[in-house]
């Protein structure tokens, strides 16, 4: 049990540290250590926390920690993961939080920033893939994925209505 | 959450001024994780040091933790119900449009230029036809841009 706690803590810890653009990003991370490479999850029970991570308050990232770790060390698996994802930021804002005027000025660092923004968006177009495919493969789900975006792009409803009314519609397509 | 952020700290508390909050913002993005958690460490170690920041760290994850917790547990008892999958089967789709609708948003901001384009098509790439680990394309991405974007600048001239 030791060994598996250390595991989940130390790929979350990976999974935290390469977290650019919060969120959203993680998921390729997420599915390449505990899906594939640990296959401590299946897809179907990934595409379940997601969807439970999205509805709760909270950041995403922290959420979707908590319970993959629940789901795979039950009460010490959620604190150990969770506190693995949260420990690179710690240790990298504590580091840095002094040399700030420094960092913010390097011309290095700002190309550095410059070149993560386009490969976070490459991660969630991949995210994007990694979850559309097993889920939109009925026309049922097509429909509500269609009629979730436009709402969401008419930017007048909040998301978590917007999950709600999905719900709704699972119930009554299904 | 940001804005609840700077609701109660700038504007409530006024622990933070607003050109602090700025700057917060820029660390927040340039460093991993989840952009709350990373405010409430800095602004944590700003207010009261490494007790500050862990502190509002903890402040910050307890409710979401204790909230998945209890979601995590009533779930894993109730999950052959009927209505419950009925329930996922709407919120997964939903949760595939939540994420392209992110994208969009973020790719507007982020993509400035061809070479963005270029590299965030690059990394989808490198995962879905390479099969790439994320740790690497991260890793390839950081380095190809900062090459590109260091040249760019050698031969502009001073200014980006």
């Amino acid at each position: 049990m030791t060994s598996l706690l250390l595991n989940l803590f130390i790929t979350f810890f990976m999974i935290g540290a390469f977290s650019f653009g919060g969120g959203y990003a993680m998921i390729p991370l997420i599915q390449n250590e505990i899906i594939l490479n640990h296959q401590w999850l299946s897809l179907q029970q990934f595409l379940e926390i997601i969807a439970i991570a999205e509805m709760t308050p909270g950041p995403v990232a922290i959420n979707s920690a908590t319970y993959v770790g629940y789901k795979v060390a039950g009460i010490p698996g959620s604190v150990v993961a969770t506190l693995g994802v949260i420990f690179p930021s710690l240790i990298l804002i504590l580091l840095l939080a002094r040399l700030f005027r420094r960092f913010q000025s390097s011309s290095w660092v700002s190309a550095i920033i410059r070149s993560i923004k386009p490969a976070v968006i490459g991660l969630i177009l991949t995210a994007l893939f990694i979850l559309g495919r097993p889920v939109l493969v009925d026309l049922k789900a097509i429909i509500i994925g269609i009629v979730a975006f436009c709402l969401l792009m008419g930017e007048r409803i909040h998301p978590i209505t917007v999950i709600a009314i999905s719900a709704g519609m699972g119930i009554i397509f299904y | 959450m940001l804005p609840l952020i700077h609701r109660e700290i700038v504007f409530k508390k006024h622990w933070v001024s607003e050109e602090s909050f700025c700057d917060i913002l820029g660390v927040t993005q340039a460093v991993p994780g989840a952009m709350a958690i990373n405010s409430a460490i800095f602004i944590g170690y700003d207010l009261a040091g490494v007790r500050g920041a862990l502190i509002a760290t903890l402040g910050i994850s307890l409710p979401s933790f204790l909230i998945i917790l209890g979601i995590a547990a009533f779930f894993t008892h109730f999950s052959e119900s009927r209505v419950i999958n009925e329930v996922f089967s709407g919120i997964r789709p939903a949760v595939v449009a939540l994420i392209a609708y992110a994208g969009l948003k973020l790719g507007k901001a982020a993509l400035s230029d061809w070479f963005g384009y270029f590299m965030a098509g690059g990394v989808l790439l490198l995962h879905l036809i390479f099969g790439l680990s994320p740790f690497f394309t991260i890793m390839i991405a950081a380095i190809t841009g900062t090459v590109y974007y260091k040249i760019l600048c050698r031969k502009r001239g001073i200014g980006e």
